[in-house]
């Protein structure tokens, strides 16, 4: 059996509550008021683990709300919780969607843990209407020329996975989508990590709770130095591309 | 591997206006503008915190150290 990946961690979950990233709903809300997304339209969540936002959309903005992820145990705990809620089991990189089904796909603090992040956004982009929104936040490298070192580290967390802004721009631009707003909100990422403290003791005992092996210290040290970020980044679908 | 919040010698201090035993409960801090939640030992009468010199040295420090960091 794999080992959680953090983000299905219980002691991860006590600290971020049911929407397992950095401000919760906070930038939810913000990118619905950025983006038109009309009353009542097709919205998808990649990576909704137990459904915060799903629920979030269905039940408080009134969206037909649809959400897929890769872990079984967090679709059966959401399932559980909100029995009514369309949750599916799926990747980012092959959703089980046609063409242009959505108007706005939500993929939050999920691209960073992808294999391929370049392909998902090519599916992103498959799956939403032209001139559909695409929404990502997520972790990223605010010294991209560190984050080379990320990947290796013996953790089973979203840091291993930031680049730089340009790179994260590079590949929306690349699936055929226009980015139309990028926000850094990296406060919200250190609001969390001064829980993390709170909660573990300190940042290297959270290091050392989520490594396979290595000493804590020197992960901490390495993803310092890559001075990790948090964006909100909003995207359409250039239609030309597309139609 | 939870840290605890509070030392079991935290919760033998009285509260020095209330006299009440002080206990553990949620309480809300603000730093720089960044606030968040935590479980310290605090009054159940009139909400006074017990900051420990350990907590003030270890946890307090470093996520003032973080939150500094540009």
């Amino acid at each position: 059996m794999e080992p959680l990946t953090l983000y299905e961690s219980i002691e991860m979950r006590a600290v971020t509550g049911p929407a397992i990233r950095p401000g919760g709903l906070t930038l939810t809300e913000r990118a619905l008021d950025l983006c038109s997304i009309p009353d009542g339209a097709k919205v998808l969540d990649v990576g909704c683990g137990v459904g915060a936002t799903v629920e979030f959309l269905c039940q408080e903005r009134h969206y037909a709300a649809f959400g897929v992820d890769t872990s079984s145990l967090l679709l059966k705990e959401g399932m559980e919780s909100s029995p009514t809620l369309p949750l599916l089991q799926g990747t980012a990189e092959s959703l089980p969607f046609h063409e242009g089904s959505f108007s706005a796909l939500f993929c939050e603090c999920v691209l960073s843990l992808l294999p391929d992040p370049a392909s998902a956004l090519k599916e992103f982009a498959r799956v939403i209407h032209p001139e559909g929104w695409v929404i990502l936040s997520d972790v990223y490298a605010r010294t991209p020329g560190e984050a080379s070192i990320l990947p290796h580290l013996p953790v089973r967390c979203c840091i291993k996975g930031a680049v730089g802004m340009g790179q994260i721009i590079a590949w929306v631009v690349e699936s055929g989508l226009t980015v139309v707003t990028w926000e850094d909100h990296s406060t919200l990422l250190k609001q969390l990590a001064a829980q993390l403290i709170f909660s573990f003791g300190s940042l290297d005992a959270f290091w050392a709770s989520t490594c396979s092996d290595g000493d804590p210290g020197a992960i901490g040290a390495a993803v310092r130095r890559a001075r990790p970020g948090y964006y909100l980044l909003i995207a359409r679908r250039r239609e030309r591309d597309h139609g | 591997m939870k840290s605890p919040h509070a030392r079991p010698d935290d919760l033998e201090w009285k509260c020095g206006r209330c006299n009440h035993e002080l206990v553990l409960g949620q309480v809300s801090v603000e730093y720089l503008g960044n606030r968040f939640t935590t479980e310290l030992a605090k009054c159940p009468n009139c909400g006074l915190i017990l900051v420990s010199e350990e907590l003030a040295l270890g946890k307090m420090a470093e996520v003032e150290q973080m939150l500094e960091d540009k």
